[in-house]
């Protein structure tokens, strides 16, 4: 079966082309990633047969390449396929292609589309390489290239500061989280020997407790990181500069679900400790309902759907703190397809309204009628409603927490599917409703395609809800109404609340009231909860103020030595011209006196030997200009750090 | 078995990269002048480029695993791994150099007699086992490089830098020959094995501790760690591009080749692992935070290289057989992608004359090829997937996890993620740019270094089993034997 090689294949074969071609070539190419998507999601749904009915523990195939001897061990780079692996396959193709069709219709007017399409195909492959890596060192290349590629993705129109900035910062957070994935790889290694999942994963018994905490939590660090969970999440808000079918595909549905995926293949090694586990609940519950808050009080539609993703992968982080990795991934799955609907959908919206400002838009509901019928179901998955897809997975998340006795955690997630109804609801109607707009257009029909695709898979998926847990080998069950019922309850009340303030027939609506009732809410809100400021002021300045100071001693320190040196020189140079003054024409003119011959013999002295001096004291002078530049003073320092140094080092290592 | 002939045989790599330089000295004597023009010079480059070639064809043919003059000399896997990196060092900075020196310096001859003298010396301390034979090696080493930074007489900034380089070579060179006596007063012997057991023994007294303080700060000095890394900014900036090339993967090569040697002989005798890590954590940190507020390309680099050398240590505290095959992966890793930056470095400082970062701005579009090579260079720098420092520093701080070394790990790490903030800056200068600036020409030459050296980082990052398993042969026999 090794033309699965082909999944991740084809995408990196469709970037390399794009790499070396030149921009006319690239334009004639446009189509190429598309069909290349269609060819990889055939394969995938080939690769999902060959795993039907699933429930296996062992993969069903497996590639292996020697990558790098070390030792006694050699590292491997090897893939796998199972039922997991298979699963997340057709999602992230079958998002991929909706995405790549989409884009043809979104970019075209782009002057550097060219590149957009090879940095998507990029994206693609990596992310279908982290899916099927059966190391974890695959995995952290592949997790390291996807956040190159949202990187690039997100600057793409780096014209703007603000694409620039928040590329930067996306890439750094994560990069941030990254450091514990690479702690818990090198903890892993030197436990296991092995970075293979299932020699980990077989090898659980045999943990020290430390070394299993350090793991897991490097892990857990890692997924806050990639999946924006508290408090790393900053970046993802800031990532909705770049192009909306790249923050539909990278930022909502594939990149920022890669934490829960590694998170959930992982998840024995994280049981073995408690702490970890509650660590896990605790930041899924506090990032479900802060994402849920911050979604509430966003103007830009874009920031809306970026909060409300921060919040449902915290309902994912609660199932993976719950223990349960089948019922996380099935949220995944409903939420990577309605999420991405969404995205796609605003970017209909963005492109017809010519902005992202909901208080500029509404009453679009008339001109698009496609758009916002596709639109509506995917916000009615995202509350919760059934029948769509996200009532079925977010049932089973409270499920599980009320199975477990995490009464708390059941009752802030309701409180969270709450706020996501009612945000839900202010986002429908404050976009949708209201009088008409002149001179509004539907999207170009490969957009629209894209979305009444994901919309279908949005209203059926749900009712694949026990299929897909035993086809991952759990058991499938189907919603019960004692937690069905109250969970939609809470769902209705949410959307009844933002009707009721920003749908009601004759209601305007009027944030500056808020505004100033709520003053010191507001102004927190507004600032996000004060995240950046906070980052800013005690990470970024003190290393900035550091790094300055590092910088202003290379400068400084360095010039005033050679400025005292110069003065040095200077009076030097002084002393040298009164002695030649004083000492030497006096005693010639002494001399002078005496004898006229003894006279022309000391000219000849004078004119020889004196004016060597002065000729001398000359040069001395010019070389003191040159000593600014030769910094003479400058290198005692040095050599005296040097040796200072080594007297310390003599001190502190033979005491 | 000790014969002449036997000498010649075993030190052939080294002995034609010696008489490839006289001959070009000869060669220039004889070489037809015209007015201010000088069409023999690229010969010169020419006839230097294929000594060393036949160096490392002989560094490949010669017997291999064999020692010289009592003892002092071994040749074996580790000294031809390192003939092979230096050879390659000097082809490129020979390369790279090829185009520019006639205008730096009148003595073009001289320069790549210097350039091959000086990789000959690398070559040998990379061969010394004893400490008489390692501190004439270094001087070999030293010397050559502050000729080469006085060549360009009418430069002052050169001349600072050269001054400043004879200055420090002068202290650390005195503080290096009295810990050598030191350690063979209080040891008997002039072994490196034979210091080290000594010292494992407990029965080294504190003056050849001392000593042995003494002979790592010579060695600092060269690999450019922290607290003996003052000099390098200065020099680097100063120093013409080519030569600061050089300097910043042949010089500091050559430092690591000795403390490889020093500490695979003494393995299992010392534990230096507390002392050589707070060094790398102290290396990594200053370089990594003075490097984000540089301006000037080349300053910023000396500082990243102050960074590099302290990651390079974070192997070498791991004092393990995996530590040390990571440290000669990262050499080799290292070495490709400096010597890579400063290609491109040294080509645009040709063509335009200047090297701050802000000038690089847009260059991309005005030569896609050269950023694409600083691109890459600086992200196998950084550590990047997909390229050949990625590789190397996850090997590197995998053995230092390996031996337990969590704390220095951790702070290797947390340094990675710092550094990436301004290797990214440079990147993103590169690749955006509002305004339109000239087109950057670039002679064919630097283009052809640009693009083998481009093809190492890729190809040795996504390939890295020959090179590591070479690194790793080396080490163990070392051990072993």
């Amino acid at each position: 079966m090794t033309w699965l090689l082909a999944i991740p294949g084809l995408p990196a074969a469709c970037f390399l082309v794009f790499l070396v071609s030149s921009r006319r070539i690239r334009e004639r190419l446009l189509p190429l990633p598309a069909v290349c998507s269609f060819i990889t999601l055939g394969l995938s749904v080939t690769a999902l047969a060959r795993v039907w009915p699933g429930g296996a523990e062992e993969p069903v195939w497996r590639g292996v390449l020697p990558f790098a001897p070390l030792g006694d061990h050699t590292l491997e780079l090897s893939m796998a396929l199972d039922p997991v692996a298979a699963a997340m396959l057709i999602v992230v193709t079958l998002i991929a292609a909706c995405v790549q069709v989409y884009s043809l219709g979104y970019m075209h007017r782009d002057e550097r589309k060219g590149w957009y399409f090879g940095v998507l195909s990029l994206f693609t492959s990596a992310m279908l390489v982290l899916v099927l890596s059966d190391t974890l060192l695959l995995t952290f290349m592949a997790w390291e290239l996807m956040g190159l590629c949202s990187y690039l993705l997100i600057g793409f129109w780096f014209e703007m500061e603000a694409p620039r900035k928040a590329s930067m910062k996306a890439f750094l957070t994560t990069k941030v989280g990254d450091m514990g994935f690479l702690l818990a790889l090198f903890m892993i290694w030197s436990t296991v020997g092995s970075f293979e999942y299932r020699a980990v994963l077989e090898s659980l018994g045999e943990w020290p407790a430390a070394a299993a905490a350090m793991a897991g939590f490097g892990l857990v660090f890692a997924a806050m990181g990639k999946s924006a969970q508290m408090p790393l999440h900053v970046w993802l808000p800031d990532a909705m500069a770049g192009p909306t079918p790249a923050s539909a595909l990278i930022h909502a549905a594939t990149m920022v679900a890669a934490g829960i995926y590694v998170v959930a293949r992982m998840l024995p090694l994280l049981a073995l400790t408690p702490w970890v586990m509650e660590f896990v609940l605790a930041i899924g519950v506090a990032t479900a309902l802060m994402g849920g808050v911050l979604a509430c009080v966003q103007h830009d539609v874009k920031k809306v759907l970026a909060y409300s993703t921060i919040s449902q992968l915290g309902f994912m982080f609660i199932a993976l703190g719950a223990g349960n990795a089948e019922v996380a991934l099935f949220h995944l799955v409903t939420h990577a397809f309605f999420k991405s609907l969404l995205f796609l959908g605003a970017g209909v919206i963005i492109h017809a309204a010519h902005t992202q400002d909901m208080r500029l838009m509404g009453g679009l509901g008339r001109h698009m009628p496609i758009t916002a019928g596709t639109f509506t179901v995917g916000t009615f998955a995202l509350a919760g409603l059934f029948p769509f897809s996200g009532f079925f997975s977010k049932d089973e998340i409270i499920a599980v927490l009320v199975h477990h006795d995490h009464w708390y955690a059941a009752a802030l997630a309701l409180t969270a599917s709450f706020l996501t109804a009612f945000y839900v609801n202010r986002l429908l109607f404050r976009v949708f409703s209201g009088p008409e707009q002149g001179e509004l257009h539907e999207g170009h029909p490969s957009m629209l395609a894209s979305l009444v695709v994901l919309a279908g898979i949005t209203c059926v998926l749900g009712f694949a809800s026990p299929t897909f847990a035993e086809f991952l080998g759990g058991e499938g069950v189907w919603p019960e109404l004692g937690v069905a019922l109250p969970s939609l309850a809470v769902a209705g009340a949410g959307l009844v609340t933002g009707w009721w303030i920003y749908g009601r027939r004759g209601v305007v609506v009027n944030t500056r009231i808020y505004k100033e009732r709520f003053a010191r809410l507001y102004g927190v809100l507004d600032q996000r909860l004060h995240f950046d400021t906070f980052y800013r002021q005690m990470i970024v300045e003190p290393f900035a103020i550091v790094a300055s100071a590092l910088a202003t001693i290379d400068r400084t320190a360095i010039d005033g030595v050679v400025n005292g040196a110069i003065g040095f020189w200077k009076r030097a140079a002084v002393v040298a011209w009164s002695f030649d003054d004083a000492a030497v024409d006096g005693l010639v003119n002494g001399l002078a006196k005496i004898d006229v011959s003894a006279t022309r013999l000391l000219d000849d002295f004078d004119n020889g030997f004196v004016d060597g001096i002065v000729a001398g004291v000359g040069h001395v002078v010019t070389a003191a200009s040159a000593v600014r530049r030769v910094h003479t003073g400058n290198v005692r320092t040095y050599l005296i750090g040097l040796v200072s140094a080594t007297a310390v080092l003599v001190w502190v290592l033979t005491r | 078995m000790n014969g002449t002939g036997h000498i010649v045989e075993v030190l052939a790599p080294q002995l034609i990269v010696v008489l490839t330089g006289a001959l070009v000295l000869v060669a220039d004597l004889v070489l037809p002048r015209r007015e201010g023009e000088y069409p023999g010079r690229t010969w010169l480059a020419a006839a230097s480029v294929t000594g060393l070639i036949a160096a490392g064809v002989a560094a490949f043919m010669a017997p291999a695993n064999t020692s010289l003059l009592g003892g002092t000399l071994a040749v074996d896997g580790l000294s031809r791994f390192f003939d092979l990196v230096f050879i390659g060092i000097g082809i490129a900075v020979i390369g790279l150099s090829v185009d520019s020196v006639h205008r730096f310096t009148p003595w073009v001859a001289e320069y790549y007699a210097l350039v091959l003298w000086c990789t000959a010396g690398n070559m040998m301390v990379a061969l010394a086992t004893g400490l008489f034979s390692l501190a004439v090696f270094l001087q070999l080493t030293s010397l050559p490089l502050i000729a080469l930074l006085g060549l360009a007489k009418n430069d002052p900034r050169a001349r600072e830098a050269a001054l400043k380089y004879l200055l420090v070579v002068l202290v650390s060179t005195s503080l290096l020959l009295w810990g050598l006596s030191l350690v063979f007063g209080a040891t008997g012997t002039d072994d490196m094995r034979g210091i080290a057991m000594a010292a494992a023994g407990g029965t080294l007294p504190a003056l050849g501790a001392a000593g042995l303080v003494f002979m790592l700060a010579g060695f600092a000095f060269k690999v450019t760690s922290v607290p003996f890394q003052f000099w390098a900014p200065d020099v680097y900036e100063g120093a013409p591009p080519a030569v600061t090339a050089f300097l910043s993967v042949g010089s500091k090569l050559a430092g690591f080749a000795l403390v490889v040697r020093f500490l695979a002989l003494s393995i299992d005798a010392l534990d230096i692992s507390l002392a050589v890590g707070a060094l790398a954590v102290a290396s990594m940190t200053l370089g990594n935070l003075g490097a984000l507020k540089q301006h000037n390309i080349r300053r910023l680099l000396a500082y990243s290289g102050i960074a590099q050398a302290g990651y390079i240590l974070v192997g070498v505290a791991a004092s393990s057989v995996t530590g040390l095959s990571a440290v000669l992966f990262y050499l080799a890793a290292y070495a490709i992608a400096n010597a890579l930056a400063f290609t491109v470095v040294v080509s645009f400082v040709d063509a335009t004359g200047l090297d701050e970062v802000g000038d690089l701005s847009g260059l991309a579009r005005r030569n896609p090829l050269a950023a694409f090579a600083l691109a890459g260079a600086l992200m196998s720098l950084a550590g990047l997937p997909l390229t050949v420092g990625f590789m190397a520093k996850f090997y590197v701080f995998m053995s230092a996890a390996e031996s337990g070394l969590y704390w220095l790990t951790l702070a290797a790490v947390i340094n990675a993620v710092l550094a990436f903030a301004y290797y990214l800056r440079i990147v993103w200068t590169l690749y955006v740019s509002d305004e339109e600036h000239a087109h950057v020409s670039m002679t064919r030459r630097h283009a052809l270094v640009m693009v083998v050296g481009a093809l190492g980082v890729v190809v040795i990052g996504l390939f890295p089993a020959p090179l590591l398993d070479a690194a790793h042969r080396a080490v163990t026999a070392l051990i072993a034997g």
